[in-house]
């Protein structure tokens, strides 16, 4: 059998014959034995699909269905979020947990270095992060602490110093309340001078490990200032209570 | 179909409700259609329910100048070629189970069941056009328009389909029993 035969056969089982063809495929079938066991084959293939194709099935979707896309109507914009489909390639999913952490880290960075939590150093140049109540700045010739405690009727300041190269320190007192002997060297290596001493400042020069305390009754306030070579490396307001700076 | 047309403008311009006729009138060859395509009848469900919220979700996509059900089929088609493209990844074609359908029983035979069998592990584009041409009730320009191949192609893969349901079907001594 020619493949052109088997295809009008298979027309005519399909009811799809070209009214043209019937005669030709009649004339087929009924000469050609093999013809006919074809078609009969062919019909029984027919059928037995027919059959098991009307055969009824149970299935009612449309209650879910409905239920479905009433609530996805009353949120169009959901359907329109397609977030799994980001995450189908698993690269990108990992790209995405990176980009997330590495964004999540920056924002930490910045809050925690934008906001330190000890005193806002000001103008000073090289001042690090230090605890609350303590305040230090340091460069490549001096280190310099300050540990501020708080009595509920003294302003007591612990100020340890490490110069290699001479160091002025000036430490004023507005309200005239703070007197020399409130200034008390605890290091050996005390004070190299105190240089002046006008009714409001106290100036000293320092050279090597230095650590004086300074306890006043003063409220208002002590301005420290650290100062080389007629600059001010350091400059610092401590109050009782509370520092400003 | 001019009815379904004028159901889909109705919901289109808000009557959501009405998209329930649609889906009472297309589930029942929707499903067997599913069904027939990935012999899971418990999936089948879900696969339909799916592929009526995906129809109705790209509803505004529709060209009416298709038949609704020719959208649907090919929705239809493309999903369970896709769940089936899923199942390969965890199960061989080879050991692909029996074919459980819920529906069937003792009255079907044997030659049903050999029938279901050897439909379900035909390649899928043979299985696809005799799926639709007999599960569908479509005809050639139907699956043309579903599969998007031409008519001539839809008709010669038929053909193909047929002849190797045919000998798969001979083998097993189907025609034996007629």
């Amino acid at each position: 059998m020619k493949k052109k035969e088997k295809i009008l056969i298979q027309q005519k089982i399909d009811g799809v014959l070209p009214p043209a063809d019937e005669k030709r495929v009649d004339e087929i079938l009924k000469k050609s034995g093999k013809a006919r066991a074809y078609f009969e084959k062919l019909a029984r293939v027919d059928k037995a699909l027919k059959n098991d194709a009307e055969k009824p099935l149970e299935v009612d979707v449309a209650n879910r269905v409905m239920k479905t896309i009433t609530k996805k109507n009353h949120q169009p914009s959901i359907s329109k979020i397609k977030p799994i489909r980001l995450y189908e390639n698993r690269f990108l999913k990992y790209a995405a947990v990176l980009f997330f952490g590495l964004l999540l880290g920056a924002t930490a960075g910045w809050f925690i270095f934008s906001n330190p939590q000890t005193g806002n150093t000001g103008n000073m140049a090289g001042t690090i992060a230090t605890p609350p109540g303590e305040h230090a700045f340091s460069d490549e010739l001096t280190s310099i602490k300050i540990q501020q405690f708080n009595t509920s009727e003294y302003l007591v300041a612990l100020v340890t110093i490490e110069t290699k190269k001479e160091l002025n320190c000036e430490i004023t007192d507005n309200l005239h309340v703070l007197m020399p002997n409130d200034i008390i060297p605890l290091s050996t290596n005390r004070f190299l001078a105190q240089t002046t001493n006008n009714e409001r400042t106290y100036r000293y020069t320092i050279i090597g490990p230095t650590v004086f305390q300074i306890i006043t009754e003063n409220n208002n306030g002590l301005d420290i200032k650290f100062i080389r070579n007629s600059q001010i490396l350091a400059h610092k307001k401590i109050k009782r209570k509370e520092t400003n700076f | 179909m001019d009815e379904d047309r004028k159901i889909i403008a109705r919901i289109i311009n808000g009557s959501v409700d009405q998209y329930r006729k649609l889906v009472e009138k297309y589930q029942q060859p929707v499903y067997r259609v599913i069904l027939k395509m990935t012999g899971d009848a418990e999936n089948a469900k879900e696969l339909t329910q799916d592929v009526f919220v995906r129809a109705y979700e790209s509803l505004e996509q529709y060209n009416p100048e298709y038949k609704f059900f020719s959208w649907v089929y090919r929705i239809a088609i493309n999903t369970a070629l896709a769940f089936i493209k899923r199942q390969k990844r965890f199960v061989h074609a080879e050991h692909l189970p029996e074919i459980a359908e819920e529906n069937f029983n003792e009255h079907d035979g044997e030659r049903m069941q050999i029938i279901k069998q050897t439909l379900q592990k035909m390649p899928v584009n043979y299985k696809t056009v005799i799926v639709l041409k007999y599960y569908a009730g479509c005809s050639y320009a139907d699956i043309a328009t579903i599969t998007g191949e031409e008519e001539k192609k839809v008709k010669s893969r038929l053909f193909d389909g047929r002849k190797l349901l045919k000998k798969q079907l001979l083998e097993k001594g189907l025609f034996n029993n007629f």
